[in-house]
Order: C-alpha cells, then sequence, then structure tokens
C-alpha cells in the first residue's frame, strides 16, 4: 500500500464543482428533487443543457466524444456534489449505456446523428432489454427482428421500461437468430415510429414511470444497429462490466445517510430528538460502519486493485442492501408521518405538501419504496452472488 | 490512492507466509499447546532474525520504521497461522513505551527478541473506554504500591514483562490520573495467574494485592499516561484486526475447498446454490473487512478523533464479520466443524475471541450511537 492518502487536488476539484453547483443550479430544481421523488424529465434535460454549457453533460464520456475525460475519482466526487446539491439525475440510460455503446460500437453516421444532441439535453432515452419472460435470464429474450430492404421490423414487447412514455427513442436488444452468443442484436428506435404502444405500469409507489412496450410491425433502419447483427449480447454483457467500481451507488449512499441523520433529529419522540435514543442512533451507526468500509471497497475498485467482475457484484449487492435499509430507517424514523402517502404526481402537479407533515417526509416513502428495484435489475442479487460464487471463489 | 503493495511489501508478506506454511500449520499448533509452552522461542529468534520484531519501531528508536501499513501486511500472514506468539501485543507495548517516551534500552531488548513486554490495561469492571482503571497506585517509601486486577492480559504467559496501568489520581474514568509501571512478569508479588484462552493460547490474570515496586517503574509521566495508552492500544487493535483478516481469509478459502470434495446425495455440496450463496456472503464479509482495514491504515498515522472513530467502526466491522465468516465456516463444515481435531473451529473460536475483546462489538457500536446523537446535537 504505497500511498492511501487522499490526493489534494481532488479537493480543489471538488471545491469547482460546488461553486459550479452554486452559481447554476436553480434552486426551484433543486428543491424538486431533493426530495426522494423523481424528477420531472424536463428538469433532466435543462439540467443537461446547463451541464452542457459547461461542457460537463457526460462525466464519464471520454473527451473525443465530448466527455469529460474526468478520472473515475472526479467522477464520483461530481456525483457526490451534485446528490447533496439536488440536482437531476442524468440521463443515465443515455450516459451510462447506450452512449458508450454507440461511441464505441456505432458507426461514424451514428455518433454524429446521436451523441451531439445528447449532449445538449436533446435525446431522452429508454431501455429495451427485459421482457415479460426475460427478466434476469436476458438470453431467453423473443422480441424479434427481421431485415427487410434497408430496415428492420420488429415485433414482440418489452417490459418494465422506465420513463418509455417521455423518451424520444428506445435501445432495444431484439432476437436476430437462434441462441443467446451469436442471436441477439442491439437497435436503436424512435419512440414515435408507426406500431409502437406504450401501456403504462403503476408501480409500488402508486406513481407511473415504468410501461410495458409493445412493438407491432415497427420498421427502424438498418443504420440505427449499434454494431454488428448478432453480437448484442456481448454489447450488453459489456455494459454490465461497465464502471463496475460505482455499483455501489456511494454518493447515493452517503446522500441517505445524510438524510436519515437529518431526520432522526429533527423527529422528536416522547419530545426528545429521536438520535438520542441509544438503539436507533446505534442502528443508523451500523450503517454507516458498513458505509465506511463500502467507500473504501469502491476506492480500491477504482485504483483497479479490487479487480475482476466479481467485485462489481459484490458492490451491487452490499450497495443496494445499505441503500434499501437506510431508506428503511427513514421511514421509520418520521414516525406516524411514515405512514402518510405522499403522492409524487400530486407534488410534481404542484401541490408543495400533498399530505400534513414536516417538508422532509416528502419522498421518503417513495424512495424507499422504488429502491426495492434496485435488488432486482441489473441482475437480481441471487444472480450477482451466484457470479460471486462462480467468479470469487471459482465454484 | 495506490493500494499496490510496495516491494519490501511484497517480501514481507511473501516471507510471512512461507514461514506460516512450513511451521505453523494446524498440527504443529496443536502440538505446540500439548506442550503447554506458551510461546515458541524458535519462532520468536527467527521474528528477530527476520527483523520483524523492529519492524513497527521507529528508526529514531532503533527500529526498522514500518508503518502501520507494513505492520498490518505481516500480521494478516500469522493471523492466517492462528500464531500463538505475542507478536501484536509486544508491538502493542512497545508503542504505548515509545509513545510515553520511556522506552530506553528496553527497546533494543524488543528487537533482539530478548524482551516481550505486554500491556496489563484491562480490569474485571472496565470495558470500551480507555480512561476507565480501577487499579490504584499510592506512593509508599520512595516507591509505589499497587493494588487492583487485571484481566485477559494477552501475550501475558510469554511475557517478560508487564506494563500495568494504574490511577495515581482521580475517579476510574477520568482523563487524567493514569499512569504506566514496568514491572517483570516473574515478580513474586504480582499475584499472576496464567490462564488457557479458548482458542487455546495462554494470557495472564493478575490479582495484584499491595505490590511494592520502586519508583523506577513508574514510566511517563505521572497521571498523564492516557495518551500513550490510546497510542499503544491503536497498535493492539490495528493489528488484533490484521490478524482477524487473516484467519477469515483462511476460513472462506478452506471452505470453499471443503466444499468442492465433499459429497452428499452423490455431487459436491459446492454444487448447490444455498451453499454457494452462503460462500458468496462470507466472500462479501471479507472484502468489506479488508476494506475497513485499508481505511484505518489510511487514517492510522494521525493520532486523534477520526483515527479513533474509524477503530471504533472496525470494531464493530471486523467483530461483525469475523463472527459471521467463521460461524459459517463451521456450518458448512457440518460435523467436522464441530470437532476439535480439525482446524475450522480453532478459526471461529479466534474470531470469537477478537470479536468480545476490549468491550467487544456492542460496546463499539453503541459509542459509534452516542457519537451520532452528539454531533447531531452540537449541529442542531
Amino acid at each position: 500500500m504505497t500511498d492511501l492518502k487522499a490526493d489534494p487536488a481532488a479537493e480543489q476539484f471538488r471545491q469547482e464543482v460546488r461553486r459550479f453547483l452554486a452559481e447554476n443550479l436553480p434552486p426551484e430544481m433543486a428543491r424538486r428533487n431533493s426530495t426522494g421523488f423523481h424528477g420531472p424529465r424536463t428538469d433532466c434535460r435543462e439540467w443537461t443543457r446547463i451541464l452542457h454549457g459547461k461542457g460537463w453533460s457526460a462525466p464519464n464520456w471520454p473527451v473525443e466524444h465530448g466527455g469529460t475525460g474526468w478520472t473515475l475519482e472526479e467522477q464520483a466526487i461530481f456525483d457526490e456534489e451534485c446528490f447533496s446539491a439536488g440536482a437531476p439525475m442524468l440521463d443515465i440510460f443515455g450516459l451510462s449505456m447506450v452512449g458508450p455503446l454507440i461511441y464505441t460500437f456505432g458507426t461514424d453516421d451514428l455518433k454524429q446523428r446521436i451523441l451531439p444532441r445528447f449532449l445538449r439535453g436533446e435525446i431522452s432515452w429508454a431501455q429495451g432489454f427485459s421482457e415479460p419472460n426475460s427478466g434476469s435470464d436476458l438470453g431467453s429474450l423473443q422480441t424479434r427482428a427481421v431485415v427487410q430492404g434497408d430496415e428492420y421490423v420488429i415485433n414482440g414487447r418489452k417490459i418494465w421500461t422506465s420513463s418509455a412514455h417521455q423518451s424520444d427513442h428506445i435501445f432495444l436488444l431484439v432476437r436476430t437468430g437462434e441462441g443467446t452468443q451469436n442471436g441477439l442484436t442491439m437497435l436503436i428506435v424512435d419512440m414515435k415510429a408507426p406500431g409502437i404502444t406504450v401501456r403504462p405500469i403503476v408501480d409500488i409507489r402508486k406513481e407511473h414511470s415504468l410501461n410495458e412496450v409493445f412493438f407491432d410491425d415497427v420498421r427502424t433502419p438498418v443504420a440505427n444497429r449499434i454494431g454488428e447483427e448478432g453480437k448484442g449480447w456481448g454489447y450488453a454483457k459489456a455494459l454490465l462490466e461497465n464502471e463496475r467500481s460505482f455499483a455501489a451507488e456511494i454518493p447515493r449512499n452517503r446522500n441517505g445517510l445524510a438524510r436519515l441523520r437529518r431526520i432522526a433529529s429533527e423527529t422528536k419522540r416522547d419530545g426528545r430528538p429521536l438520535i438520542e435514543d441509544p438503539l436507533f442512533a446505534a442502528r443508523i451507526a451500523e450503517l454507516e460502519v458498513e458505509f465506511m468500509a463500502l467507500e473504501f471497497l469502491t476506492l480500491r475498485a477504482m485504483a483497479g486493485k479490487a479487480d475482476g467482475a466479481a467485485f462489481g457484484s459484490l458492490l451491487k449487492v452490499r450497495g443496494s442492501e445499505l441503500t434499501q435499509r437506510t431508506t428503511q430507517l427513514q421511514i421509520e424514523a418520521l414516525g406516524d408521518h411514515g405512514a402518510y402517502l405522499y403522492s409524487e404526481h400530486a407534488f410534481l402537479a404542484g401541490e408543495p405538501q400533498p399530505a400534513p407533515g414536516p417538508e422532509h417526509a416528502l419522498g421518503v416513502w417513495a424512495e424507499a419504496m422504488y429502491r426495492r428495484a434496485s435488488s432486482i435489475y441489473g441482475g437480481a442479487n441471487e444472480i450477482q452472488r451466484t457470479l460471486i460464487a462462480k467468479q470469487y471463489l471459482g465454484l | 490512492m495506490d493500494f499496490r503493495l510496495s516491494e519490501e511489501q511484497v517480501l514481507l508478506s511473501e516471507s510471512a507466509r512461507r514461514l506460516v506454511e512450513q511451521g505453523f500449520d494446524y498440527e504443529a499448533r496443536r502440538r505446540a499447546v500439548a506442550s503447554g509452552a506458551a510461546y515458541s522461542p524458535q519462532f520468536w529468534g527467527q521474528f528477530a532474525e527476520l527483523g520483524w520484531l523492529g519492524l513497527a519501531i521507529p528508526e529514531a528508536h532503533g527500529g526498522f520504521g514500518g508503518g502501520a501499513a507494513d505492520f498490518a501486511v505481516l500480521v494478516e500472514r500469522l493471523g492466517a497461522g492462528l500464531m500463538l506468539e505475542p507478536y501484536v501485543p509486544v508491538t502493542a507495548a512497545i508503542r504505548t513505551l515509545i509513545a510515553a517516551g520511556a522506552a530506553g534500552k528496553l527497546t533494543a531488548a524488543v528487537i533482539d527478541g530478548s524482551a516481550r513486554p505486554v500491556l496489563a490495561h484491562g480490569e474485571p469492571g472496565s470495558g470500551a473506554t480507555l480512561e476507565y482503571v480501577e487499579t490504584r497506585a499510592e506512593r509508599s517509601g520512595d516507591g509505589w504500591r499497587l493494588s487492583g486486577a487485571k484481566t485477559l492480559v494477552l501475550g501475558g504467559a510469554a511475557a517478560t514483562h508487564y506494563l500495568i496501568s494504574a490511577r495515581t489520581a482521580g475517579e476510574a474514568g477520568a482523563a487524567q490520573g493514569v499512569s504506566l509501571f514496568l514491572v517483570a512478569a516473574d515478580h513474586p508479588a504480582l499475584g499472576r495467574r496464567d490462564v488457557r484462552l479458548t482458542d487455546d493460547s495462554l494470557g495472564s490474570d493478575l490479582a495484584i494485592t499491595a505490590l511494592d515496586l520502586p519508583a523506577a517503574a513508574l514510566v511517563g509521566p505521572e497521571g498523564g499516561a492516557v495518551p500513550a495508552l490510546r497510542e499503544g492500544m491503536a497498535w493492539l487493535q490495528l493489528g488484533l484486526h490484521a490478524e482477524a483478516l487473516g484467519a477469515m481469509d483462511k476460513a472462506l478459502w478452506t471452505t470453499r475447498d471443503y466444499v468442492r470434495t465433499r459429497k452428499q446425495f452423490g455431487v459436491e455440496l459446492s454444487t448447490f446454490q444455498a451453499v454457494q450463496h452462503r460462500l458468496a456472503d462470507m466472500a462479501m464479509e471479507t472484502e468489506l473487512a479488508r476494506s475497513m482495514l485499508l481505511r484505518l491504515i489510511s487514517v492510522f498515522d494521525a493520532a486523534g478523533p477520526e483515527r479513533e472513530h474509524t477503530l471504533t467502526a472496525a470494531k464493530v466491522l471486523f467483530g461483525n464479520s469475523g463472527f459471521f465468516v467463521g460461524a459459517q465456516s463451521v456450518q458448512l463444515h457440518g460435523g467436522m466443524g464441530m470437532t476439535d481435531e480439525y482446524l475450522i473451529g480453532m478459526y471461529f473460536k479466534r474470531l470469537v475471541l477478537l470479536r468480545n475483546l476490549h468491550g467487544g462489538a456492542n460496546a463499539a457500536l453503541a459509542r459509534l450511537g452516542r457519537e451520532q446523537s452528539n454531533l447531531a446535537m452540537e449541529q442542531a
């Protein structure tokens, strides 16, 4: 361990990001996006546009594709500062999935048509991988695309598609042949294409962000294929291994713990601040201990010292479990207000306080419910444990 | 940050691995325990030859000036072999003496292997609070008279000296008034009883009744020993966590190997997903523990609140993770895990013992909880 000291330049960078946020993040936008509710997609676009003015709208992309070229450490600092300032979440499907796929495997034509517009906040993305019969077992998917002339014709359906109703494009993993290794292809489809039907799915929060998307003879140009036909599975796997060192969501978890402490300090139990209750304080401390270890595991992964795909699984499992434990304890800290339904759609429609209670109660329950998905998506935690058994333990 | 081992650390780690593989196998440990010896003079001599006994001693004091990272790299390997030798307690005691400005000639004797001082600090009524010392030292003639009791002196049976904490002033929990006394381990009036511990190592228990000591037995500032003790206890905990990590890692891979060979229902245990997932959980706990140790090392050089906070957090994490990995290793070994003959049970016993040292993991958690409340109240 030749050097375990924090880099002093990192602190300088943090201050620069903090200054930028203080000067450029609109306060109303920050308020809307720091409640735990999902902010409106319009905020995401507007914030992307603001960041683009500074050249920061793709923190994780290399410079030659319009990104910042930041190190992993700088990206982590940027994420942390954005979280604590209440900045809208960026379009993660575009930034971490389809964008890197396009600049790594896509044609120049595709790069030129798509990437600049995305960087300016003009395109938002939906991801079309999961199907009714293909969850963690993605290789079994059945939505099919066949070439007719210079177009693919797509039939089938995708499910759990976040924000499909608010997206301009969807990137699809579809079947173009038999088997998994050579039978899947990655396509980009315009969400306005004829034959697409979006059916809302009301989720466990009583909110609409998930959808089922039906494809009925939907056409997309062959030029919208990412990479080669039949190589989609490899691309999808590359994505899953992409930036695995961020899988523990350290910025989100740090922010969640800070919020938990704030709620427990402001909530009264029998007239005293809840955080003075030794057992409750110890429950918070348990999460803090886990966080401290997880943060260093992330640093190890970022430094490439905790290498191998298994570490992505490890970070994902423990990070998602920590998020779930933290948000659950937040609800508990709210006491009676933890039982009130603070409606996200009412809040976004302009009702500042959809149910009685302190402002810090907004969105706590909604976030906790939504985060149940974090141990399901991207390969359920059970799958991740199997991967750890295989890749780390060699079983 | 650069987590790669330096060249020297690689060499250190490798030579420790070789020594453990050649000399520390479980059968050899059982024979050593059966012989009744508190430690192996042969191994201790090797430690001295290899320079390990001076590794964590600053160059200004004649040592080799290794840091927390070097110490942890070495001790992790020794922990994997369930070392019986009091390497960590002796290092902690000499670091206490150095911090107290009172190491003197003893340092050279520690480095050459002829002296093995250990801390005698814990008491029947103490726990996780460093300042809680009831044992008293009163002036008596030109010297001091000590009375009180010390429990679970790690390395006590192998020690040449005890570094005893005692109050020369103040009430049991007061920050001021704690002093240190250096006493030969074979002092006839010490009331020493060596005790077999649950991990088969030997510790000591001291019943101190009117123990008369000369004035020179007081080492360091009278009544001002807490900072030095804090330094020494930090080294002790760092070393014990590194030992625990070595033990966890060894238990994990030993269990992995076992489930790959043991067959039930006609197939290897490793083919059952329930077994795979349990091992995955053990692997995760081990990697988190390793990460926490690295975090501790990263703040170790600067004594202060951050180091104390990280030490407390590490106590919680190692306590819980160590117990989990140890207990699940026994579980996955089935009946074999229950035997005295096979090594896996000993790893569990060692990890349980470490968890409960110094007030235990729950006391550390309670302390962190109090810190949370205090911090929140200050900010309010």
